[in-house]
């Protein structure tokens, strides 16, 4: 992984002093709010409903066992003895005071890490596949392109002050596991006919209120045009974006309202007249980049692992975890594996440090010292031998987090939510909580497939909910909690918005809901039809006359 | 016809902890129980001028007025929102590592 150099460190190690002064001259009153808030939000520092929020970038989702182990112990010495790990593959802190904070952001200076631009109107963390560097289907591991893309908008200083956040992810491979087509700015690795590595791009797409999917702006773009095509990209963006109006920022409006061709146009323009040679990276520094990502020395192994066929044998619980929570490895006997931060009853995505420490020592153990986390709340440990799962689980037992449900029911996606944010109008946990333990049974499970629900306790959808297959909206109506559900989305390759799919529910209604969807999935679906799949040849009446009385 | 005044508190986020704090009439507190409520479109105003006050700039941040239910034993939050503020936690056991279940198993 990247290890900074001696500029990045002096980056950091000043941001950190400049923010001290900074939160020095609050507490004095020197400072005002309105004059503190942007510089804290550019600190990734928010102030929730019950205490501030502290988000520390994890740079697509790659970090340390060392980094892990550091994370655990600002959970423990500054918070209240966990963290949360986020839908952009982030970790939120939920009760730091605010004089901490310094100390905090330089604790994470010290294990190469920090607080910067997870917040404000900047470009934020670019995002990826988990099982980058790993993933057998991969035409080139995405995380060289993220680095580059990382260091070129970290304090870019003319994109500092954009109409709005800006989010970018990349994949690497073709089947999307970064969701790029729902991102500001989407970048898929291709290989054209010459057998040359490009970049295809797909720009405004998002979430939140009006939900998009990213049109192809650029159908193939060679490698050492990113940045210059980007910076191109930004620029009409910042030039003609709206700054009138808070939710008609983003870039997707734009794109949506000028037209795809018409943008493509400008930034092609842009991208012509600008001295580029000024931005493109020399090959060396790509080059120095990539290195830091060189694939590592694979053991001989053989594709099957006897140890792992034993220990299935021996153990259903384990036989159960090594076959859903396992993903394709292009190294013969190895395989990546998923740890589930979703036990049945359990906050999505969250870890106590106890956990975090058992996580990194089992990097440390089983994948080469390094772990990844998920857009979708669960850590990645990407290089695991085949014959070290049995002990690999044994060892995610002692901390609770072997439970065995990668991409099923109980596999929730849900915001903080009314719980913590500021911005909810609804509980989002406690309805996970509610529907991960109506389907708690592992073999029903298993009968019900691969089932993606997501949750968004307001309209911003951190939640992720619009690419759920599931998806679940709370909303506030007339003081109370009302639950909007859609249905047939999906984050990939095969990106799509959900659909609604009617009137909204009460908390207490909803896992009955979510159950009757399922038990209508169960009862209609043809043999190896996922929900997913049975949703889309079957339609939306068939759903919905599930869930309401008929009229 | 005249609106129904509702009652209604000072609340904010303390500045150096970031929790919910309310005006009690004599300085902040994090209890929601010693809440000062305004109980007229008067005293509001009056709340709200002193929201502006600069010498908060130093104690909390974001101060604004929170509708609340006054009854004999005391006061009720107005909102889901304001009661989880002043419950000061999440409304599930949060500080249960996600695993303990699993462990308890």
């Amino acid at each position: 992984m990247y290890r900074y150099d001696e500029f990045d460190a002096q980056i950091v190690n000043e941001r950190v002093a400049q923010f001290r002064g900074q939160v020095a001259r609050r507490l004095s009153g020197a400072l005002k709010e309105d004059e503190f808030r942007p510089l804290r939000l550019m600190n990734g520092l928010y102030l929730q409903l019950h205490a501030y929020m502290l988000r520390v970038a994890i740079p697509y989702g790659t970090l340390s066992a060392d980094q892990m182990r550091q994370l655990a112990m600002i959970a423990e010495r500054y918070d209240r003895g966990y963290g949360h790990f986020t839908t952009r593959q982030n970790i939120q802190y939920n009760w730091p005071k605010l004089a901490d904070v310094p100390d905090i952001l330089q604790h994470l200076a010290d294990v190469e890490m920090h607080a910067i631009q997870t917040s404000g109107n900047c470009i934020r963390n670019t995002t990826s596949d988990p099982f980058a560097g790993a993933a057998a289907d991969e035409i080139e591991d995405p995380r060289p392109t993220c680095e580059l893309i990382r260091q070129w908008s970290t304090l870019h200083p003319e994109f500092t002050f954009l109409g709005r956040k800006f989010k970018i992810a990349v994949t690497g491979a073709e089947t999307d596991r970064a969701a790029i087509r729902v991102h500001d700015i989407g970048i898929q690795i291709v290989k054209n006919e010459q057998g040359e590595i490009g970049y295809r791009m797909f720009v405004g797409g998002g979430q939140g209120r009006t939900p998009m999917i990213a049109p192809v702006i650029r159908d193939f773009l060679p490698r050492r045009d990113l940045l210059p095509w980007l910076e191109a990209a930004l620029r009409v963006y910042n030039l003609h974006g709206r700054r009138d109006n808070k939710y008609k920022a983003r870039i997707k409006i734009l794109v949506h309202e000028m037209g795809a061709e018409a943008y493509a146009k400008e930034v092609e323009e842009e991208f012509a007249r600008m001295d580029r040679e000024v931005i493109a990276p020399d090959q060396e520094e790509i080059d120095r980049i990539a290195a830091y990502f060189a694939p590592p020395q694979w053991q001989a192994l053989p594709e099957d692992s006897k140890r792992l066929e034993a220990g299935k044998k021996a153990d259903p619980d384990f036989a159960r975890w090594a076959e859903t929570n396992t993903h394709a490895h292009k190294a013969p006997g190895y395989a990546s594996v998923v740890i589930s931060l979703k036990p049945v009853g359990g906050a999505p995505g969250d870890a106590t440090a106890e956990q975090m420490r058992l996580m990194a020592a089992a990097a440390d153990k089983f994948s080469l010292g390094e772990l990844r986390i998920t857009h979708e709340q669960n850590v990645v440990l990407a290089h695991v031998k085949k014959d070290d799962l049995p002990s690999l689980y044994n060892m995610l037992k002692t901390q609770g987090l072997h439970a065995a449900n990668l991409g099923l029911v109980t596999d929730i996606i849900a915001c903080p939510g009314l719980d913590y944010c500021a911005l909810a109008t609804a509980r989002s946990i406690p309805v996970a909580q509610a529907i991960s333990e109506r389907f708690a049974d592992e073999e029903r499970q298993r009968e019900i497939g691969p089932l993606a629900i997501k949750i968004s306790g307001c309209i911003n959808a951190c939640g992720h909910h619009h690419v759920g297959h599931i998806g679940i909206l709370g909303l506030d109506k007339a003081g109370v909690e009302s639950y909007q559900i859609t249905l047939g989305g999906a984050p990939g390759e095969d990106a799509a918005i959900g659909t609604r799919t009617g009137p909204g529910f009460a908390f207490e209604e909803v896992p009955d809901v979510i159950e009757k969807l399922v038990d209508r999935y169960l009862a209609i679906r043809e043999p190896g039809e996922t929900f997913l799949q049975t949703y889309r040849r079957a339609g939306m009446p068939a759903f919905k006359e599930a869930i309401y009385a008929a009229a | 016809m005249a609106k129904t005044f509702k009652p209604v508190v000072l609340t904010a986020n303390a500045l150096e902890g970031g929790e919910a704090v309310w005006w009690t009439g004599a300085g902040w507190s994090p209890r929601f129980a010693e809440a000062c409520p305004a109980r007229s479109a008067e005293e509001a105003a009056l709340f709200e001028t002193l929201a502006a006050a600069p010498m908060f700039e130093r104690m909390v941040v974001g101060p604004y007025l929170a509708e609340v239910e006054v009854t004999e034993q005391g006061l009720n939050p107005g909102s889901r929102r304001e009661a989880i503020r002043a419950d000061a936690a999440p409304t599930f056991d949060y500080l249960v590592g996600a695993g303990a279940r699993e462990q308890a198993a």
